[in-house]
């Protein structure tokens, strides 16, 4: 993994990284993916037939995706709208800044 | 208080409460006498609930035994992993990015645990987010091992594993990525335990990785773990990969037999452990299996890939960490850094307040999603995960339960591979199968190194067999021949002090 791949990675990630840190972490995710390579190459690749998309898991539920939510011993439940704590203690305790029912927020607007 | 009642055990708090040998109160002011008496030297917790747990202390012993409710931990102090959320308390998950974050809500294991009675003592520190295998990855500094305070506890649930080594609480609960609950477990000396992925709920636990994170017990005994786990266990319809079991008890289950049980013993587990110490304590383990009527089977035909293990565990973690973590971009939760505008807000505060091994990940797991690198490291991992499914398949196809070591290494010293994160990686090789293939697997003392630090002996069962797992850990327990003891601190500073 060169520097240009590492800042191209963190713009997607929407992550900031020091210069400093670039050089460490080229060496360090270099060592890394040269490690899971072993794996790479121990498996067809999708030219060869394996599936392209993910066979095992939904990223949606995180359930097996071959397999229904039955199957694999889950149950859902009814698609229902329930209401939410009507107090507004929620978003209250949301904020770090708050008194009785009140919050500050951040200025958005000058 | 009677001298006769021990505050060591969930069983023997729960019990003296209930008969009225002790107030909850005493137990409480002793808990929080000990973690006083201890933190100072091994930081396991983050927060300590000092005035709520006297309060809710109080309360439990002016209206328990007037209602009669069977209440399984009632009175028992229970630690948290700061990574599972209690309404209304700061929950950082060990980093900086949440500092100050207070929950709205109760994890749905925090419920289960009040309605059980137990008293909530504290919040535990982690590795940040649970990326780690020593706690030194906490934005909050690191925890120590009760046993050599020179040594990390293990990770990511350090705090936990060291708060109950030290005796500051009987029982805590962790969460299980790649290993977290056990390799911790066999760094401090104490009992750990993962469930079968889905069979506790992780509503209000923070996400890392969410086709693996699992959440679940740590004690000093097996049959601690075994009831604290039944409590926290069961269906939850507010985490959609919870399984539809019911709770159950695990605890009239545990049987001291292991006669004519099968054993599962591989090569890659046992005999290919290149720490000496850890090996010998695992073959006297097996022979020790052997001994008391088990049967041991050898599966060496089966190829367990473990040397993939590490591999595809970051792959599929990775991605999901870094797709878990985008959340935490400035204007949802914790502080903000100050930026021109909207995308330079995400990327500052991210940069700013996320720590060295969370952007790594975050790095990794955006790297192997990207367009271009999917099929080469995503897709293949998780091809990968089927094949460990199909193998452990095999495995419980021959075998009741497989045995090894929980770590490959004892616990290394603070610092030592902090500069150099796959051969941290490389330490989850052994407890990283289990999670891939969603099993029950317990982490159970069998020794100490000449030094000694505490090894640990995993024991791993086929998907839902979690009462075979903690029973097995029991009967195991019972043969060994030696209790576990929480470490004295007081003593061994004394000792040190006068070395």
């Amino acid at each position: 993994m060169d520097r240009q791949t590492i800042d191209h990675t963190a713009r997607l990630a929407r992550l900031a990284v020091q210069d400093a840190d670039r050089t460490r972490y080229e060496g360090q995710l270099a060592a890394i993916l040269g490690h899971f390579e072993a794996l790479r190459r121990a498996l067809p690749t999708v030219a060869d037939g394996a599936p392209a998309r993910d066979a095992e898991t939904d990223p949606a539920t995180s359930r097996p995706a071959s397999a229904s939510p039955e199957q694999e011993g889950g149950r859902t439940r009814p698609d229902v709208v329930t209401p939410d704590r009507p107090d507004g203690v929620a978003l209250v305790l949301l904020a770090a800044d708050h008194e009785d029912r009140n919050f500050r927020v951040p200025r958005v607007l000058e | 208080m009677s001298d006769a009642v021990s505050l060591r055990s969930v069983t023997s708090i729960r019990d003296a409460v209930k008969d009225g040998r002790v107030k909850v109160v005493e137990v409480v002011d002793h808990v929080l006498a000990a973690i006083r008496g201890a933190d100072s030297q091994v930081h396991a917790f983050l927060d300590v609930f000092e005035d709520e747990a006297r309060e809710r202390a109080e309360e439990l012993d002016r209206t328990s035994r007037d209602d009669g409710a069977p209440r399984r931990l009632l009175g028992v102090p229970i630690a948290l992993k700061d990574n599972i959320c209690v309404s209304g308390r700061p929950t950082t998950a060990g980093s900086r990015v949440l500092k100050d974050y207070r929950p709205p809500y109760n994890a749905h294991v925090v419920d289960r645990l009040v309605a059980e009675g137990a008293v909530l003592i504290g919040k535990t520190n982690l590795d940040e987010f649970g990326f780690g295998s020593s706690t030194e990855n906490s934005a909050y500094g690191a925890t120590l091992n009760p046993h050599d305070l020179t040594r990390v506890p293990g990770g990511s649930s350090g705090g936990s594993a060291a708060a109950v080594a030290a005796g500051m609480v009987p029982a805590a609960l962790g969460s299980d990525t790649g290993g977290s609950i056990r390799q911790p477990a066999s760094l401090c000396g104490v009992c750990g335990f993962k469930p079968t992925y889905g069979s506790v709920s992780r509503r209000g636990l923070i996400a890392f990785a969410s086709s693996l994170d699992q959440i679940g017990p740590l004690g000093l005994s097996v049959l601690d773990v075994a009831l604290v786990q039944s409590v926290i266990s069961g269906f939850d319809p507010g985490d959609p990969s919870s399984l539809s079991m019911e709770s159950r008890d695990y605890v009239p289950t545990l049987s001291k037999d292991l006669d004519g049980l099968r054993v599962g013993v591989h090569r890659e587990l046992v005999d290919e452990i290149a720490n000496t110490e850890v090996r010998g304590a695992v073959l006297r383990a097996i022979e020790t299996l052997r001994d008391a009527g088990a049967r041991i089977v050898r599966l060496d035909d089966i190829d367990l890939m473990t040397a993939h293990a590490v591999s595809a565990y970051y792959l599929i973690a990775a991605p999901e960490a870094s797709s878990n973590l985008s959340r935490y971009d400035g204007l949802r939760y914790g502080p903000r850094a100050d930026a021109p505008d909207l995308n330079q807000t995400y990327q500052r505060t991210r940069g700013d307040y996320l720590g060295d091994e969370a952007k790594r990940r975050i790095l990794l797991g955006t790297f192997a999603l990207s367009a271009g690198h999917y099929d080469d490291y995503y897709a293949k991992a998780i091809q990968m995960r089927a094949r460990f499914r199909a193998a452990y398949d095999k495995v419980f196809q021959k075998v009741d339960v497989l045995v090894g070591a929980t770590s490959p290494v004892p616990a290394f010293p603070i610092g030592e591979n902090c500069e150099d994160p796959l051969a941290m990686y490389q330490f989850d090789a052994f407890t990283i199968p289990a999670s891939l293939a969603r099993l029950p697997a317990a982490s159970v003392p069998c020794g100490t190194t000449k030094d000694g630090l505490p090894i640990g002996l995993q024991i791993v069962g086929a998907r839902g067999r979690d009462a075979a797992v903690l029973s097995f850990a029991f009967g195991y327990e019972q043969q060994r021949g030696f209790k576990v003891q929480p470490v004295d601190l007081i003593a061994k500073t004394t000792e040190m002090d006068q070395a």
